[in-house]
């Protein structure tokens, strides 16, 4: 089963740039950055993230969502609903923390861990410790 | 009187003129409270709308109007929260008309009550949330009230107007429990919400162009 990753950020610096870094350890994962507003500025475009669900769902059995704060929530969401079916049927999003939770998820989908397994990672992976002292 | 698809259009240029104007105001409240776009994103989606509109040579059916003129046009050029919820707003709003020129009363109250159902759950949001749905909920049943009383669509609107007004003034004396505004908690509280009062300035369009 391939699975793909998108990134969604208000802001297209900051979607590229978590793509780039996750990119990184997880050879083999196609992973898409959506970010920012068609004039450059800050926002979240939910026909743009449908176009790009789209068309990672045309080469991929899943699609998994990263989505930043607030409305790249709700954009997503909307995306959502304007998505053919059988696309939609591919797509997840993924409750998590927008750089640990794509990073885990991207790292486990290169390694072919099973889908439960990388959405649990995927979730928690906001949740552990960075500084043991 | 039916709602006729060249008033819908005269509405939506007016609002388009009308968020130009209180660009800076809507974009000021939301400064203070959220990440102070709003004013420049409704600017920015109704501004594309009016493009779209002047662009038209023909008369453009209810359904059109809505559906795409208004709710994917908000979609893809609003960039906040509003995009959705708005972009929703108007989507729920076209599930209502088939592609007609006019609405009856009735109809166009039915397309207001889809709407901010559509919101609501697009938003997960009640009221008392600060948010827009404080304005929209109280002012869409107004609307229903008054139509159902026998009132002119005109009626039904300057009456909706005000109460929207009151409850997006009122939305200072509390703290937002939903959308960005959330993360300050108490600290919102003393200013307007910015959806709520865009919400109340779209109803006082609507009211001023119906006759």
């Amino acid at each position: 089963m391939s699975i793909a990753l998108l990134v969604v950020s208000h802001s297209k610096m900051l979607a590229l740039g978590v793509v780039e870094l996750v990119s990184q350890m997880a050879k083999g994962v196609r992973i898409e950055a959506v970010g920012g507003m068609e004039d450059g500025t800050l926002g979240t475009d939910s026909v743009a993230i449908s176009e790009a669900m789209t068309s990672l769902a045309m080469e991929n059995d899943i699609v998994l969502t990263f989505m930043d704060l607030g409305s790249g929530v709700i954009s997503s969401q909307m995306a959502l609903d304007l998505l053919e079916d059988d696309v939609k049927g591919k797509v997840r999003l993924v409750d998590a923390s927008l750089v640990e939770g794509s990073f885990a998820a991207a790292v486990m989908a290169s390694a072919g861990v099973e889908l439960d397994e990388i959405l649990r990672q995927a979730e928690n992976a906001g949740k552990r410790n960075k500084l043991f002292d | 009187m039916p709602l006729h698809s060249k008033q819908m259009k005269e509405i939506l240029l007016a609002l388009a003129d009308c968020y130009d104007q209180n660009k800076e105001y809507l974009t000021d409240l939301d400064n203070k409270i959220g990440d102070g776009d709003h004013g420049i994103n409704l600017s920015r989606g109704y501004g594309a709308i009016r493009g779209k509109l002047l662009s038209a040579s023909e008369d453009i059916d209810f359904n059109k109007l809505y559906k795409t003129i208004c709710g994917m046009t908000l979609l893809s050029t609003v960039g906040g929260a509003s995009g959705p919820l708005l972009g929703t707003f108007y989507m729920e709003a076209a599930k209502k008309c088939e592609p007609v020129f006019e609405l009856t009363d009735a109809n166009v109250v039915e397309c207001f009550e889809a709407g901010l159902v559509g919101v609501m759950n697009r938003g997960k949001a009640v009221v008392g949330e600060k948010t827009m749905v404080d304005a929209m909920s109280p002012a869409v049943a107004v609307l229903r009230e008054s139509i159902d009383a026998g009132k002119s669509l005109k009626e039904a609107f300057d009456l909706a107007k005000e109460v929207a007004f009151n409850a997006a003034v009122k939305t200072a004396d509390y703290a937002a429990t939903n959308g960005r505004a959330s993360y300050l908690g108490e600290r919102s509280i003393g200013t307007q919400d910015p959806g709520a009062t865009s919400t109340a300035l779209l109803f006082e369009i609507f009211a001023s162009h119906l006759a």
